[in-house]
């Protein structure tokens, strides 16, 4: 299915009119805005436009059609494939996966019970994020992760502030070691726990995007848990793992990695000195070996430097 | 002569006719009653134990029971549609669509209705306190069918043939 289908799929019957009109190529879309009240913004490669009823881009608000409240209720009823309840869980941490591998931030009123959001409600505020599937983004960085002689990349943390094309590359990693390349490197298998659906992008437990042919997927599981699981049930020689941050994500992280399994993993963060400073106690214990640093200087997922696991730089972008 | 006599033979048949239409109808409405319940617990199970979406659910009972035409064989068909329509109104025009084969009262089907506008848009719980709301309506509404079933059924027949019987003296 294309971007173009899986994006309108999800989208009332007033706000379908409008994106099917709308003068870009879904290829170049990276986001979507629907504000109540508010007009309809989308960001493309080129920059933030108001998109109009006709579905022309442009920079005028005035221009830009206003999304009533009731069609981000329907499209929500869309999005969650008119089941809010099996979406619980998600709209707790903020957002949804959608078939493709698009994520749907919603926000609202927060329902907090003990300090924690239990729900949210009145949900106003949608923003759509485009997956994008950039077979072959990873090419500048992949041999990067080697050793020489190793047939297993190292250790490997993808790092960048969000919408930089993090997940993106990771996609491309996973599939590039799953497959392997003739006349470099044998395939291996790849063990991927998809908690948020963004990587593989399941739908009824098949991977949409591609992962590449010895790649197992633990969908819609929490890292933590799910890393421990596949580690028991499908001995990956590589385990890949989207957005670590909480400590019991690192301590699985660490367990793996103990295991003799290699870690392909992304996080949120500036520069490789950022977040050593953050974790100083986790990565001080030396987990991983290369950290690639994104950013959109020239587009999303453009590779600004490649570290060692001591903050050695290996690479660096040129013009810098 | 004869033809008078052949014309009120066909006068007490179709009263007698209309007597069993009633009785049918009647027989229905139960069996519809409850075919529905049947398969609104299997959905109150799908969500409840699965946590699976309607269409994923209503698509899976729709299978199951081998529906061609019926309600939720039209409402999973709609809701793949993905037309951007609201779930209430997909709700609401596959239980008219599927009005004949229902043989539901106009106040069942208005309840079943109304079900459909609080499906889907809150949590487990309450979706799953709604369902088993309805369910107990509908079981009260069931027992109240049934109570009297047997001397509807009894005064529909009697009167069939009664009343035709009367016309037929009438006519002759």
């Amino acid at each position: 299915m294309e971007t173009r289908e899986e994006i309108l799929r999800i989208c009332s019957a007033g706000l379908k009119e409008v994106l099917s009109k709308l003068h870009t190529d879904y290829r170049g879309l990276q986001e979507i805005r629907l504000r109540a009240g508010q007009p309809l913004l989308v960001r493309t490669e080129e920059g933030e436009f108001f998109a109009a009823a006709d579905g022309s881009l442009g920079k005028d608000w005035r221009q830009g059609v206003c999304i009533p409240a009731k069609e981000i209720r329907d499209t929500l009823e869309c999005v969650a494939s008119y089941s809010l309840y099996a979406y619980e869980e998600e709209l707790r941490q903020g957002f949804l996966t959608v078939q493709g591998g698009h994520r749907v931030g919603v926000a609202g009123k927060a329902v907090v019970e003990k300090g924690q959001i239990r729900t949210i409600k009145n949900i106003s505020f949608l923003h759509i994020r485009i997956a994008h599937e950039k077979k072959g983004c990873a090419d500048k960085a992949l041999p990067w992760l080697y050793e020489e002689g190793e047939s297993l990349p190292c250790h490997s943390l993808l790092l960048s502030p969000p919408g930089c094309g993090k997940t993106t590359l990771l996609r491309d990693l996973i599939r590039q070691i799953s497959d392997g390349r003739p006349s470099w490197r044998e395939g291996v298998s790849v063990g991927v726990v998809d908690e948020r659906s963004e990587l593989a992008a399941c739908y009824l437990g098949i991977p949409q995007n591609d992962l590449g042919r010895r790649t197992d997927v633990l969908d819609s599981c929490p890292k933590s848990e799910g890393m421990m699981l596949l580690l028991r049930s499908m001995a990956p020689q590589v385990l890949a793992v989207d957005e670590i941050g909480s400590q019991r994500d690192l301590e699985a992280v660490q367990y793996a990695a103990g295991s003799g399994c290699r870690v392909l993993a992304t996080a949120h963060g500036g520069s490789v000195e950022e977040l050593l400073g953050k974790w100083k106690e986790a990565f001080g214990k030396g987990i991983f070996e290369r950290y690639v640093v994104l950013s959109r200087t020239a587009g999303a997922g453009t590779i600004e430097e490649i570290c060692d696991g001591s903050g050695q730089r290996l690479y660096k972008r040129e013009g810098t | 002569m004869w033809m008078k006599l052949l014309g009120t033979a066909f006068v007490w048949i179709g009263c007698i006719g209309i007597g069993n239409y009633l009785v049918e109808n009647l027989k229905r409405r139960t069996g519809s009653l409850m075919d529905i319940r049947k398969k609104l617990l299997l959905l109150r199970g799908d969500v409840g134990y699965a946590s699976a979406t309607l269409p994923e659910a209503v698509e899976r009972i729709a299978r199951l029971s081998g529906e061609q035409e019926g309600f939720f064989s039209l409402l999973a068909g709609s809701l793949s549609k993905e037309d951007g329509r609201a779930f209430q109104e997909k709700w609401r025009l596959a239980v008219e669509g599927a009005g004949g084969r229902l043989a539901l009262a106009k106040e069942d089907a208005e309840e079943l209705i109304r079900l459909g506008e609080y499906l889907g848009q809150q949590d487990k719980d309450t979706q799953l306190r709604q369902l088993d709301w309805y369910l107990k309506q509908s079981e009260e509404a069931l027992a109240e069918i049934r109570k009297g079933e047997k001397e509807k059924i009894h005064l529909y027949r009697m009167l069939s043939v009664l009343g035709g019987a009367f016309l037929c003296i009438v006519l002759i």
